[in-house]
């Protein structure tokens, strides 16, 4: 299969048989989830609304950051670089020029892909933790420009008009979209041809160019993808915040939460960034808010245990052990699993 | 044994999933602002981090306020008398939790109308969502010029009662005068949106004294390290320091001053002097140094007597100093909700604008852009306590040159 998937054309988003059918699937169930937080917003109150905006822009920012790390084997720690680049384009472009929302999330995203993609070509010399420590002083960099840059008012910061700031279903409804957007791009990565190749070059990125690989191409559209997704996601954080600073728009706690969502939930998944933004924005976050510090502890004591436990993740956890329950409790299960497919008559013997 | 393994590990996420199901189950689908007999305020506060000391303070003159009300029958709205709950979060002294506090506060616990935290980068955050969730928003500790012009538009809903930056630095750079000195001034101020205002006024008051400022030393808030900028104003002969910056970078910046054998006369860190934790973190280093008033216990204000009677022997007057500022933040707050009469959030919101009485930090009238002026005083640390030296109160003198830094 993999094979298969490898001799395509390169950068061709053509989906081999079984692959087309586990993502499409999916992407069904992303239209069923969707439809459902759609109804969850209409019957919830202005308190699901809050959380629920916030909940799916961090779905947004876990995913983006599991394509690149979770699916490429690239670990940034360079969230902050396009969360804080997009805010800021998005609030400049709204004050400045008058755009709207929507265009200036737009600017945001742009901005942030490109700012991925011209960072991708030093970065992407770099190997493992030299590029992980590499983006991490992109981020750095960036801040310290932005305290000390009068164009974007130093460390005064920025707000987005006020006036222009989207009701509250209204910001639910562009957190789903983006969470959406990022959840599909997952899926269609995960489940492709660019997929399978993304996954050889993770897996052996010396191997990989042996099969026809193009390893900095295809990290190279990766880390332009996944720094747009941030980007997007860092729009619904600008509108949600109205006015920052750089301190907190470049800040190093965007790459913790994304890491530890994306950790605790299942790294390389699709479902797990999911699984682990609601494990740790809704059930640590928002439930010990009062508690900042006590939070911060829960938050890395999960984490601890689901690396030394559950080191895959809670999802593919969750996966594996339904799938020994389901074996354990019926017989017949096992029996449909060990059962061989009928085989066809063997010819007579002569 | 790898099948009891198994079962442990399901049952450990099992757990988990149920806790996370029981939480999700625990949102409101509404929030009520106010049950029976009940109104929630809410209060997202900076109570640890590097405001940790100016949020701590704040707790103590919010809940002051409400224990009084409370203990009285309760907040008269109407011709019912509610008791106020008051919510109060810590956001750790960080822009973005404040702002997601503030905006839970209100959708997720019902709150009807806010009270802010300490700084404008605290409170600026609080203030926009007060402003896109149409709720009143009183706040204190922010200077009122700093506050006033970061919404261009102007403020809709949030309200803060504060001195003004001019009359700051006019007391700060007579203060300083009043001990003989060389008059060279070294000022060192941060980057937040108080500093940048803050600086070319006192360059201009030192310089309107006579003064002559050798040397002038920006930084980011969180910057803890002067190495450099105390070696420039060492060598250029200042005796006078002024500066405004986080309590954390104050406390620095004096025990690196110490260290490296830069003894001038005067030293005023506002901002930083304010918090308790000022002496705690320096010991008798501060003696001498110069701390803001926005209270005092020679003012006569309302309420002066009953709050020296109340806190004055469990509070000192350096917390009383940062408390009662937010003491009066609250009274204005639920004078304007008593005297709308409800707690419609634009009716509250034109009984704010509508104030103009004495509280305890003195007569409080909003102007157009939404801050009221309150008066400022210099203290000086003398012994681990704040005494009131500019104006000058009566029987106090300023001692100096600076004793801790001897």
């Amino acid at each position: 299969m993999v094979t298969t998937a490898l001799s395509r054309a390169p950068g061709r988003l053509a989906l081999a048989l079984p692959l087309q059918r586990r993502g499409a699937g999916a992407l069904g169930a992303l239209v069923v989830a969707g439809a459902a937080c759609l109804a969850l917003g209409d019957v919830g109150g202005a308190g699901v609304l809050s959380l629920g905006t916030t909940l799916f822009a961090y779905i947004a920012l876990a995913q983006a950051w599991n394509i690149l790390g979770g699916f490429s084997g690239q670990m940034s720690l360079g969230v902050g670089a396009f969360v804080g680049t997009s805010a800021y384009a998005m609030a400049l472009t709204m004050t400045r020029l008058g755009w709207s929302w929507p265009a200036g999330m737009a600017a945001g995203v742009v901005v942030a892909g490109t700012l991925s993609g011209l960072l991708a070509f030093p970065l992407l010399r770099l190997k493992g933790d030299y590029f992980a420590v590499g983006t991490l002083a992109a981020t750095m960099a960036l801040d310290a420009w932005f305290d000390n840059w009068s164009f974007v008012n130093k460390s005064t910061g920025v707000s987005v008009p006020i006036q222009a700031v989207p009701g509250q279903t209204e910001m639910y409804l562009i957190g789903l979209v983006v969470a959406l957007i990022a959840v599909g791009s997952a899926i269609v990565m995960r489940w492709s041809t660019f997929g399978v190749r993304l996954l050889a070059i993770r897996e052996d990125d010396l191997a990989a160019p042996l099969l026809g690989v193009n390893v900095f191409g295809y990290r190279l559209v990766v880390m332009v993808v996944s720094g747009m997704l941030i980007g997007l996601a860092g729009g619904v954080f600008a509108l949600s915040l109205v006015s920052f600073v750089p301190d907190a728009m470049f800040a190093m706690s965007w790459t913790i939460e994304a890491l530890v969502m994306v950790v605790i939930g299942g790294m390389g998944t699709v479902i797990g960034p999911i699984v682990g933004a609601v494990a740790v924005y809704y059930g640590i976050t928002t439930e010990l808010a009062n508690f900042p510090t006590l939070s911060l502890f829960f938050e890395g004591g999960l984490l601890l245990v689901v690396v030394r436990f559950v080191p895959g993740g809670l999802w593919p956890f969750v996966v594996r052990s339904t799938r020994w329950l389901l074996e354990r409790r019926g017989p017949t299960v096992r029996i449909a699993r060990a059962t061989p497919p009928p085989s066809p008559p063997s010819p007579p013997s002569s | 044994m790898t099948g009891i393994r198994q079962v442990a590990r399901v049952m450990f996420a099992s757990s988990l999933f149920a806790l996370l199901a029981a939480g999700i189950g625990a949102i409101p689908a509404t929030s009520a602002g106010a049950s029976a007999k009940t109104i929630t305020i809410g209060a997202s506060l900076p109570l640890t981090g590097p405001l940790g000391g100016l949020g701590a303070d704040q707790e103590i003159g919010y809940k002051a306020e409400v224990n009084d009300v409370n203990r009285a029958g309760g907040l008269e709205i109407g011709r019912t008398k509610y008791k106020i709950n008051l919510k109060i979060m810590n956001n750790a002294s960080t822009a973005t939790t404040a702002s997601n506090q503030a905006r839970a506060l209100v959708t997720r616990d019902g709150a009807i109308a806010l009270l802010g935290g300490a700084t404008p980068t605290i409170s600026v955050p609080q203030a926009d969502v007060a402003t896109l969730l149409h709720v009143p928003f009183v706040t204190t500790n922010n200077p009122d010029d700093a506050f006033g012009s970061a919404n261009p538009r102007g403020w809709k809903y949030a309200w803060d009662m504060f001195f003004k930056e001019q009359t700051q630095a006019k007391v700060v750079a007579k203060w300083a005068n009043v001990c003989s000195s060389n008059k060279k001034v070294a000022l060192f101020t941060d980057t937040e949106k108080d500093g940048i205002f803050e600086r070319p006024l006192y360059e201009a008051a030192a310089k309107s004294n006579g003064d002559s400022v050798v040397g002038t030393y920006t930084f980011p808030p969180p910057t803890t390290t002067f190495a450099s900028f105390i070696t420039s104003a060492k060598a250029a002969g200042a005796q006078i320091v002024i500066g405004q910056m986080l309590p954390t970078a104050g406390i620095a910046l004096v025990k690196q001053m110490k260290s490296l054998g830069f003894h001038p006369d005067v030293v005023i860190l506002t901002k930083a002097a304010n918090a308790e934790n000022w002496w705690k973190g320096l010991g008798s280093l501060a003696t001498g140094s110069g701390m803001e008033l926005t209270w005092s216990p020679a003012a006569r204000y309302s309420g002066t007597a009953k709050i020296l009677k109340t806190w004055g022997k469990k509070l000192s007057v350096d917390t009383l100093a940062s408390a009662v500022p937010d003491f009066g933040a609250a009274q204005v707050l639920f004078h304007a909700i008593t005297k709308a009469g409800t707690t419609n959030a634009a009716k509250v919101n034109a009984a704010i604008a509508k104030t103009n009485g004495k509280f305890a930090v003195g007569h409080v009238k909003f102007s157009k852009n939404h801050t009221a002026v309150t008066p400022y005083r210099v203290g000086q640390w003398v012994h681990g306590k704040v005494l009131q030296v500019y104006p000058p109160a009566p029987g106090v003198k300023t001692e100096c040159p600076m004793p801790g830094l001897k």
